[in-house]
């Protein structure tokens, strides 16, 4: 997988629902980095970010040690919390994002709308669309 | 006489609520020859005695203790006695100068000066509303008469006032509830888009005030996401803290300690009580602005009328003041129960406002945890598709349509988990909601087992991990609510496992055969239902894991509906908090019993199967069919 594109995947969900869409890509010849959660994705995104081409974020997300479950609503929209803290670190912020979610809600919507970030339905989606929409968005 | 005094006190009772007490006191003072007299409310919580009405004399505030005065010591709590052990009628004594009245009395400059001497002392009793008279065993009153020395008093007189006063000050108890209840459902109505912080203001700043004269009161309410009390509302807080800072953990200091219901809610002395119980070391974290130092407290926790054992609040006071001067007075049982009353109804509209967040979140929740297994089917079966006659392996042919076919089965048990969470009620035969087999429970746990797999391979764990052995015999059960049973306590113990890498999860299911068992009654104190005291036949079967445990606080709580631990939000965002309910559902539906029987390394649950589910006699009885 040396040299080969690399995504950074956040969902809690990383080795259950989303797995067809991980294998598609792997399949393609990307490299999925997985996190779970908040601290697992610092890590992740500190390690690799030089070489990363998309983050693919879920927004239904565990809290983790630092985010405030409140601002996070009990967890509902941790995701974009996450995003935007992404967005404001400068090392990070020219990194291309996608909202990959189940979640179809209307504060969502707008976060991704005002952020011109792509903002996609797991259940509206099959795992070649996917595929079709990282390679179209990436770095 | 009595008809004079009859018919003046029917005339007193004709008027406002508030001025009820008074315009009593005022009758008597003008049927009866008097220089003056006082009913003071005793306190036997405090062991204190307060003025509640006087006529004829106005001491000035700085007099405290023509106000309020300790029972003990005093000449009211001498003749309380002598009423209590020689069960007096009322008490009429020639001259309170003499020996020993003198002495007790509190006041004897005001004797002097008023050249007060006859002193007649009757005991108005608490009103029990369920027989409709007077409670002779419970003294809530002491009217003081000072008459003319001459006046020929009866004890007819004593009787009748008595009775008015009791069953006036009853009256008035209601009335101010009732009057409570309106005043709070109006704010409530006329609540607009406010939140319950704002709706709170008018609560304590005024409505509280009609009814109980204080210095400080502030309401706190329940944030179950950080396990603290912050503070939505108040009359001040010593140094203007930000509000958002200002909140008590649970078990901190006296606040806190009341959360828990571990202290007491009315204290007559606060720094008195904080020397005692903290050994001087905890001053307080936060406390009301009051204009005297703060003495008198009482705390009120508002509980979830839906939730059992749930706290939403707590509603503190700090310093009553006495109705008739600025002098600090004592929080009572009267004080108590009214605000009481009020917490219940702040209570139903806390509890309608979360529950209306907690239905979004959990309609949001439930779709989201039937769309992830689908959404899996879907991406699976349209890559299986494309693939099958090219790129694919017959090996990843067969483990993709594996992987469809345990995520069928997931949702399948999520869909049947919210079946029987919402199913059935006590009207319902059991014999409609459950078909009874002859299972073999050893092969329904290893299919169980077999149905957590993609739940164990989601969390990235060694589903070899899953250890089933012992005595798991066959029963007669509905294997499709017993399958409910089993793989929600698997798949609690998969949720709530630790997550350091250095923690290796496992999970034992372990069944004993008993002749005769007696469930531990220590361990399982906290959940009301089970059945104590009684040794039964039958198994015994220990579900032990080495995960992030039950908290002991919250163990009557983890079988309600929509339970979840809330620090588990930060590992773990999923789950409807159905799973332990309806474990607990079905246990109990076919006479089992559930408990927590060690609450970490390992935690335990223990489930006692009784004999009778060897045979499906129990299937025939009555309260099975019927």
């Amino acid at each position: 997988m040396e040299g080969s594109e690399m995504i950074l995947w956040v969902d809690d969900d990383i080795y259950g629902s989303v797995r067809p869409f991980i294998e598609e890509l792997e399949l393609s010849g990307k490299r999925v980095i997985k996190a779970q959660n908040p601290e697992e994705m610092w890590d992740k995104l500190k390690e690799y970010y030089k070489d990363i081409k998309i983050i693919v974020m879920d927004v239904l997300l565990p809290v983790g040690k630092d985010i405030d479950p409140d601002e996070a609503q009990m967890g509902l929209i941790t995701g974009l919390l996450l995003l935007d803290k992404i967005l404001k670190k400068s090392a990070y912020s020219d990194i291309p994002l996608i909202i990959f979610t189940i979640l179809n809600d209307q504060v969502v919507h707008e976060w991704a709308k005002q952020h011109h970030v792509k903002y996609v339905l797991k259940q509206e989606t099959l795992p070649s669309e996917f595929l079709v929409l990282v390679e179209e968005n990436k770095k | 006489m009595e008809a004079i005094l009859l018919k003046a006190l029917f005339k007193a009772s004709n008027c406002n609520n508030s001025n009820l007490i008074t315009s009593l006191l005022s009758a008597v003072a003008n049927v009866f020859p008097v220089k003056m007299c006082t009913l003071w409310k005793v306190n036997f919580l405090t062991g204190h005695l307060s003025v509640h009405a006087r006529e004829k004399y106005e001491p000035v505030s700085k007099l405290d203790f023509e106000y309020v005065h300790l029972i003990k010591g005093s000449l009211i709590g001498h003749f309380i006695d002598i009423i209590v052990s020689e069960k007096k009628k009322y008490i009429d004594i020639p001259s309170v100068l003499d020996q020993p009245y003198i002495d007790y009395h509190q006041s004897p400059d005001r004797v002097r000066s008023l050249k007060l001497k006859r002193m007649i002392c009757i005991p108005i009793y608490d009103f029990d509303e369920s027989k409709c008279e007077a409670n002779r065993s419970n003294i809530g009153a002491i009217l003081n008469i000072y008459p003319e020395d001459d006046f020929d008093f009866d004890l007819s007189y004593a009787e009748i006032i008595q009775e008015h006063f009791s069953l006036s000050i009853s009256r008035s108890k209601l009335i101010s509830r009732e009057e409570l209840t309106r005043d709070i459902m109006s704010v409530y109505e006329n609540r607009g888009g406010r939140d319950l912080g704002t709706l709170f203001k008018p609560i304590i700043d005024k409505i509280f005030r009609k009814y109980i004269k204080y210095e400080g009161c502030s309401i706190f309410t329940w944030d179950p996401f950080s396990n603290k009390l912050d503070l939505v509302q108040t009359t001040g807080i010593l140094g203007n803290p930000n509000t958002k800072d200002v909140y008590y953990y649970l078990g901190e200091g006296l606040t806190g300690g009341i959360a828990l219901g571990e202290k007491e809610y009315i204290i007559s002395d606060v720094n008195y009580y904080r020397k005692k119980n903290y050994d001087g070391n905890y001053k307080y974290k936060w406390r009301e602005n009051t204009r005297n130092d703060p003495l008198s407290f009482m705390a009120i926790r508002i509980m979830s009328p839906s939730r059992v054992s749930e706290i939403l609040g707590i509603i503190r006071f700090t310093n009553k003041l006495n109705p008739l001067a600025n002098v600090i007075d004592q929080f009572n049982k009267d004080d108590y129960e009214l605000i009481n009353h009020a917490s219940n109804m702040i209570a139903l509209y806390m509890d309608y406002d979360q529950n209306s967040k907690i239905r979004s979140a959990f309609a949001l929740q439930m779709a989201h945890e039937i769309k992830g297994p689908a959404t899996f089917i879907r991406a699976s079966s349209d890559r299986l598709q494309k693939r099958w006659n090219s790129s694919f392996s017959k090996r990843q042919v067969n483990s993709e349509l594996r992987d469809i076919f345990d995520y069928s089965e997931l949702q399948i048990i999520l869909t049947s988990t919210i079946e029987y969470a919402w199913r059935g009620s006590e009207d319902i035969p059991k014999s409609n909601l459950y078909h009874v087999k002859r299972v073999r429970l050893l092969d329904l746990i290893e299919k169980v087992k077999k149905l957590a797999i993609p739940i164990a391979r989601e969390q990235a764990i060694d589903f070899n991990s899953i250890n089933i052995e012992g005595d798991l015999p066959y029963l007669f059960i509905d294997p499709t609510a017993f399958k409910q049973v089993f793989i929600n306590l698997l798949t609690n113990a998969i949720k709530y496992r630790k997550r350091s890498r250095t923690e290796r999860f496992k999970v034992s299911i372990k069944g004993y055969g008993l002749k005769e068992y007696q469930i531990p009654e220590s361990n399982n104190i906290k959940v009301g239902y089970l059945r104590k005291n009684i040794r039964k036949v039958g198994y015994l079967i220990n579900i032990i894991d080495f995960g992030i445990g039950v908290d002991p606080n919250e163990v009557n709580k983890i079988f309600n509906l929509g339970y979840r631990r809330k620090d588990v939000l930060r590992l773990d965002v999923r789950g409807l908090g159905m799973g332990l309910y309806v474990v607990k559902k079905v246990l109990e539906d076919f006479g089992c019993t559930i408990w927590v029987s060690k609450f970490s390394d390992p935690t335990i649950f223990s489930i006692f199967l009784p004999n009778t589910l060897r045979d499906d006699n129990y299937t025939k009885n009555s309260t099975w069919r019927d």
